[in-house]
């Protein structure tokens, strides 16, 4: 019994490679081919994500008879397991979402059929989605992924604390010396409790904004794009900010991973932090749910120079495998998702804020939007206006970086590694993640 | 008459129609076979079958998506040598073992002992006591308990009435975040107690009865009675959870949102094997990781049972 269960512990990871060894793949493509046929949409989010896309699906039927779509919906960790393993034994859905994060780790290894013959045929029609955008679905110069919806990181801040902490608001063109001194003039301000701000050092998203910013790329090729010297004034700011009770205190950094209604900023134990736009109205509604109804505003990331903006886009789309045996129903899907305005009402910009720059139109025009998802679109639109986004490739192994990022700068933080210690094993594992 | 006999029962002085016991036993020897091949089946194909592939992966270079590449022993070397978050995986669940598994037995010992003294309302109260076996490695569990040990949780909430008023946030700092776990693990001794309490009602009452005439104390009749007739069942728990420690996973990695945080003070080992295996895409790393675990838990349960041959006491022993 215990040799059992210990022998089946070692071979877990053997159990899934099997499991993986026995799943078939597909035979080929067909694109060009008669739409037709039953293909499945595989993405990731909750239930009632999924009752969206099956709406999308009747949709489509509707629009082509004799084809259907089976939605398949699993949270985010759970997807993102299934699809290593769904891949490995060339499984995956004929359409598959896929996110700019994690994109390249397939399209590196074959996973990921490019699309770019799909989309000179005109069977997958972008001519909506603009170039920036667009772009976020490209690896290696090939179209792997349609982006469906983006998110673009920004500075959220809750407008009624800060007001009654007697600051003023933060401009567009802030620095990162700015929006320190922004945060340490609130200490002392604020009621028993509240934090200026969130203690970001161990995120990527705002090391990539920090990077950028400071006019440095992430990642140049197979290794990262910025020195030692950079990732080291970076720790040291936040770490800083946490001395001088600027920022929450590293052992409050668990607080921020978990569900976004329950992060400090949402349950009122903080006044700022960066985070994606369609985050800011559910804080709002957070607020407001927990008897505290304030604004949550927001402005730009800081950047060292008004030229250089750091609001970092990244985008989620759909991506059609290799082995995918019905190509020519699966790009009509995709091209249906992605431009069809019926569909685009009826996910209501689920997951991220929709691509399709007519979708965004007939969104805001409809009256039965709701609030939050017009309100995401209006500030994609004005940061689209004025220019004001950044991209950056997300290359294979960036899960790796990510983690390596959060454990490094916590043990910065709590003192158990010092600064140098933490940026050498950040560069040591982005060296590793990268070749 | 012994000659006679064996005559009789040969095959060729059997009646027609009639089975000898040889062959009776051959037949139902297969029916057992027929009847295990499902489940003997089923233990090739999902436990053998992958324990040797991940033996052979273990020597590969494996992420997945692509084809293993024989790589030799560097996935050891590298674990052993070029590492260091290994070395402290292996920490924290040993720490997290030690001073976990004595702890249950401890507290499963004590309050089976209590229960097993006849109160009324015993059911209740063992249905009760086994409870948090059910539900504390659940996923709900795990994230109840962030919000009991954060700064602003429920324990501090408890400690502030009875005037310590604490910020800390138990499972923020890594100096305490391993020991709420372990709390966590504690609460979970239900099962072990139930083990217990079965064991206690088969220990023969009139063994205490000879001690108490022999004048025996509490304290002497548990040393010299209870523990020695328990014995066996202690051993029997100490190995279940054990492995269980070994095998540990949810908590942390719901506990610490799958990062073995704050600064690596929870990173169980099969956490740290699950990262370099489904976040690194290392699955041939991932797998020597896996061996090695093999590997320690079945020399401790070996040295446990060469132990119980000196501590452990079986009533039919002569």
């Amino acid at each position: 019994m215990h040799r059992t269960r210990l022998t089946a512990t070692a071979g877990a990871v053997a159990a899934l490679s099997l499991t993986v060894a026995a799943c078939g793949g597909g035979e080929g493509s067909d694109a060009g081919g008669e739409v037709g046929g039953e293909i499945a949409y595989s993405f990731w989010g909750n239930p009632d994500r999924g009752r969206l896309v099956e709406e999308v699906a009747s949709l489509f039927a509707e629009e082509h008879p004799g084809a259907t779509v089976d939605a398949e919906v699993a949270d985010y960790l759970a997807y993102i397991e299934r699809l290593t393993v769904r891949a490995a034994g060339g499984d995956l859905a004929c359409a598959t979402g896929t996110q700019t994060t994690f994109l390249s780790q397939y399209a590196e290894n074959g996973v990921l059929r490019p699309l770019d013959d799909l989309i000179e045929s005109g069977e997958i029609d972008t001519s909506e989605i603009p170039e920036d955008v667009l772009a976020a679905g490209q690896v290696d110069g090939e179209q792997v992924m349609i982006p469906t919806g983006t998110f673009v990181r920004v500075l959220a801040y809750n407008a009624d604390l800060a007001e009654s902490a007697g600051v003023s608001a933060p401009g567009d063109d802030m620095t990162w010396a700015e929006y320190a001194d922004w945060l340490r003039a609130m200490r002392g301000e604020l009621p028993d409790g509240v934090y200026p701000g969130e203690n970001e050092g161990g995120i990527m998203f705002t090391l990539t904004s920090w990077v950028v910013g400071h006019g440095e790329q992430m990642f140049d090729g197979d290794e990262l794009g910025f020195d030692r010297e950079l990732l080291t004034e970076y720790f040291e700011y936040w770490i800083g900010l946490a001395e001088d009770e600027a920022v929450i205190p590293p052992a409050m950094i668990p607080t921020m991973e978990g569900a976004l209604e329950l992060t400090p900023m949402a349950t009122r134990q903080v006044v700022a932090g960066t985070r994606d736009i369609p985050h800011i109205y559910i804080m709002e509604e957070a607020l407001a749910g927990a008897g505290d109804p304030e604004d949550v505003a927001w402005t730009s990331m800081p950047s060292e120079s008004p030229d250089r903006p750091a609001n970092v886009l990244g985008a989620n789309g759909i991506s059609i495998p290799t082995d995918c045996d019905n190509v020519a129903t699966a790009a009509a899907f995709v091209d249906f998702f992605a431009n069809d305005t019926d569909a685009a009402l009826a996910f209501r910009s689920d997951n991220g804020i929709l691509t399709n720059q007519s979708a965004q139109d007939a969104l805001l025009d409809d009256p039965e939007t709701p609030d939050g998802v017009k309100q995401n679109v209006t500030i994609l639109q004005e940061l689209t206006d004025a220019g004001d986004l950044a991209t950056t490739t997300y290359p294979a192994g960036l899960n790796t970086m990510t983690n390596e990022l959060r454990r490094v700068y916590s043990a910065a933080a709590f003192g158990e590694m010092s600064v140098d210690e933490a940026v050498e094993s950040f560069f040591s594992a982005a060296d590793e993640a990268l070749s | 008459m012994t000659t006679t006999t064996q005559r009789t029962s040969s095959p060729a002085a059997r009646p027609r129609g009639t089975v000898g016991p040889r062959s009776r036993r051959r037949r139902e020897n297969l029916a057992g076979y027929a009847f295990m091949a499902p489940w003997f089946l089923g233990f090739l194909g999902i436990v053998g079958g992958p324990v040797v592939v991940s033996l052979y992966l273990s020597f590969t270079d494996y992420s997945v998506l692509g084809s293993p590449e024989w790589v030799g022993t560097a996935n050891y070397e590298r674990m052993l040598t070029d590492d260091p978050r290994f070395l402290s995986a292996l920490r924290v669940t040993l720490v997290y073992l030690v001073v976990s598994v004595p702890l249950v037995q401890v507290f499963a010992l004590f309050l089976a002992s209590v229960l097993n003294r006849g109160i009324r309302g015993l059911p209740v109260y063992r249905a009760l006591f086994y409870v948090p076996s059910l539900i504390g490695g659940s996923v709900a569990i795990a994230i109840l308990w962030r919000f009991v040990f954060q700064g602003d949780g429920l324990f501090n909430g408890l400690l502030g009435i009875v005037g310590i008023d604490t910020g800390y946030s138990w499972i923020g700092e890594p100096a305490t975040a391993l020991d709420t776990l372990i709390v966590l693990n504690v609460w979970q001794f239900g099962a072990a107690m139930i083990i217990y309490l079965a064991g206690l009602k088969n220990i023969p009452a009139e063994l205490y009865e000879a001690a108490t005439v022999d004048g025996a104390g509490t304290w002497r009749k548990f040393v010299s009675i209870t523990l020695p007739m328990l014995s066996p069942v202690i051993l029997f728990n100490v190995l279940m959870n054990m492995v269980a420690a070994f095998q540990a996973f949810n908590t942390a990695y719901i506990v610490s949102n799958g990062t073995g945080g704050p600064a690596d003070s929870t990173l169980f080992y099969t956490l740290y094997l699950y990262q370099r295996g489904f976040v690194d895409f290392q699955m041939g790393y991932a797998s020597a990781l896996g061996w090695v675990l093999l590997i320690v838990s079945a020399a401790i349960t070996a040295l446990l049972f060469a132990l119980s041959r000196r501590l452990v006491h079986y009533g039919d022993e002569r």
